[in-house]
């Protein structure tokens, strides 16, 4: 039961990684689209600014829980590479149960924010249009939860999250 | 708190939760949320502090990830595996092999461009290093090449990524210096071309003194007529899209985001002329983007409330009137900055180091009345230069890791020596002659 379940969250960060790489091609034919329309002085939507602008948010959201899994994100290994496996594998549990910490408590607070966001109708203007702040705000406690769980695998899974191999990992 | 404190406090807390292993970007925000709850919280309980603390790192996010002047990152990096997973970058370096005939030491030219290529485009200098090590340094060991004109010429060529456009770190340090981020990729072209002009001198002395180092070997004779031929299909087509993106920003036609983007429109057109774009080689371009992507922008996500927390709590404002009042002369005090780069490269990777020093290191170089895009180009040398300097620079390290067994470390510290000593040289001769790094902006639109 639960290994189906962890089979079908897998692709579900897999497929949300994916998007993020889809996101950054449309961003490109976005760009094209309006410089190219722009130049030939032919009418189009400022919404592909405002698809290019969030497009970071959005991004980011929904890679950085896969970068997670799979160690992707830049980090130092020089007090886990001096110390024995068995502390080793404590300190890299409480350095995984630190991140879950601080991704927990940003996904809380952002989802404060979102909610404020929602909840008062605030606005974003961008490119000369009115767009509800929520719809960006709103993809951050869902990106940072989501990083809290990966972390919090690396606490209690099988697997440490650093390796032992002194040196940046990136 | 006095300044000092908090400055040391900071950066301290920074420096431990990397140390001990915690990613970087989750490290700043980290510090981030504690030092926003504490500084701009306000008064009340914990809760209510914490959430107007944190809420404004969130705002922050927002407001400096939701802006234009990133797009270059990813789409650089997009162009970047675009050349390489079409197949379109490994055409060029056999065309330039296949150019360069006998000439001596042929194939630590090719490294040179190739490292220069792969690491200018992928914007990873560790990336590059450990790729070409394990794809060059077997095969120039093979035709009897030794060990200083196989590994130098890879470890050289980290500093001429950070140089010559597209740099997609050059971008990011312009981004979080605040920068023009057109005229800083522009002012990495002249000393680009200059050290990788010293390079090749280098080559060639290196294999002139000992032809030994790098010994010739036969290959068949390439007719004039088809080195004509794949000068203009292999090389002059693939280098024309880098070309055209840094005209279309000299010349004001495209902001450096639109520049980007049509860079990779470009490498995408070339690819299906050539028949070489499958879905395959797009995917993984787009993939392979996407990581270093998110990676970064993490890591920006981190940094966006940082400076604003140093300049809040007072610790910018304390350290930039404490160095002034020592009367410093700004030479000294270029050189210190140099050496905390030097120091922070043996431990760090270029974008924590470019987090932690921007928001201290820039406003003090306008206080000194360094012109911040020269400066901005020195950090770049300096930053390179601290990864390969023996003994403890990154870059040896992940060289030794990838290198054929029996090399000894000592062989790659003493391979890097001389090439680090040309970037060294750089500096220097930009220190002298700032116009090597301020003319060729100052005449773009």
């Amino acid at each position: 039961m639960l290994g189906t379940i962890d089979t079908y969250y897998a692709r579900l960060l897999r497929g949300m990684a994916a998007l993020a790489a889809i996101y950054l091609g449309l961003m490109m034919v976005a760009i094209v689209y309006s410089v190219l329309f722009r130049s030939l002085g032919l009418e189009y939507s400022s919404y592909s600014f405002v698809f290019i602008e969030y497009g970071f948010i959005y991004t980011l959201m929904l890679g950085a829980p896969w970068l997670v899994r799979i160690r992707g994100h830049v980090y130092i290994e020089i007090v886990t590479a001096a110390v024995s496996p068995p502390v080793r594998n404590i300190l890299s549990r409480v350095v995984a149960a630190l991140c879950c910490l601080v991704c927990a408590v940003l996904a809380f607070y952002a989802g404060a924010l979102a909610l404020e966001d929602y909840s008062f109708g605030e606005l974003d203007v961008r490119g000369s249009r009115d767009i509800p702040r929520w719809i960006v705000t709103g993809a951050m406690p869902v990106g940072f939860g989501l990083m809290s769980v990966e972390f919090l695998r690396f606490v209690f899974g099988r697997e440490n999250m650093h390796t032992g191999q002194a040196g940046v990992h990136e | 708190m006095e300044w000092y404190w908090t400055l040391a406090s900071l950066i301290g807390a920074i420096l431990v939760l990397m140390a001990i292993g915690l990613p970087v970007g989750i490290a700043f925000i980290a510090v981030n949320v504690v030092a926003a709850t504490v500084y701009m919280g306000g008064s009340g309980d914990l809760f209510e502090v914490a959430e107007r603390g944190v809420g404004v790192l969130a705002g922050n996010a927002f407001e400096s990830m939701t802006t234009f002047a990133l797009v270059p990152i990813p789409m650089f990096l997009l162009m970047g595996e675009l050349f390489f997973h079409t197949g379109l970058a490994n055409r060029m370096f056999t065309a330039v092999e296949k150019l360069l005939g006998r000439v001596p030491a042929r194939l630590s030219y090719v490294t040179v461009a190739g490292g220069t290529a792969f690491a200018t485009l992928s914007g990873s200098s560790m990336g590059s290093t450990a790729l070409l090590g394990t794809l060059m340094v077997p095969e120039m060991s093979r035709r009897g090449y030794k060990k200083h004109m196989s590994i130098g010429p890879i470890l050289g060529t980290g500093g001429l990524a950070m140089m010559i456009p597209p740099s997609a770190l050059a971008v990011l340090l312009g981004t979080l210096a605040e920068l023009d981020i057109g005229k800083l990729l522009i002012a990495g072209i002249l000393p680009g071309l200059i050290l990788a002009s010293m390079y090749i001198v280098l080559i060639y002395v290196m294999a002139k003194r000992d032809p030994d180092a790098a010994p010739a070997y036969d290959i068949d004779f390439v007719p004039w007529s088809t080195r004509l031929k794949l000068l203009c299909t292999d090389v002059l087509p693939m280098v024309s899209v880098v070309i055209g993106v840094i005209v279309l920003i000299m010349a004001g036609v495209a902001t450096p985001s639109e520049a980007a983007a049509f860079g990779c429109l470009g490498v995408l057109i070339l690819a299906l002329l050539y028949r070489c774009l499958t879905f395959k080689s797009t995917w993984t371009s787009m993939e392979g983007a996407a990581r270093v992507t998110i990676m970064a922008l993490l890591i920006i996500f981190g940094s966006a409330t940082f400076s604003q927390i140093l300049a809040f709590s007072g610790a910018s404002s304390g350290l930039i009137g404490w160095v002034t009042q020592f009367d410093v002369d700004p030479l000294v005090m270029l050189l210190v900055m140099f050496g905390i780069l030097l120091v922070l490269g043996m431990f760090m990777d270029q974008l924590s180091m470019m987090l932690l020093t921007v928001p201290i290191f820039f406003p003090l170089a306008l206080k000194f009345g360094f012109d911040p895009i020269w400066f901005a180009v020195i950090v770049l040398l300096a930053m390179e230069i601290s990864f390969t300097t023996p003994p403890f620079g990154l870059l040896l390290f992940v060289m030794q890791g990838v290198s054929p067994p029996g090399t000894k470390f000592s062989e790659i510290c003493f391979a890097a020596i001389p090439f680090m000593a040309c970037a060294m040289l750089l500096v220097v001769l930009i220190v002298i002659f700032p116009g090597i790094a301020t003319w060729l902006p100052s005449l773009g639109s």
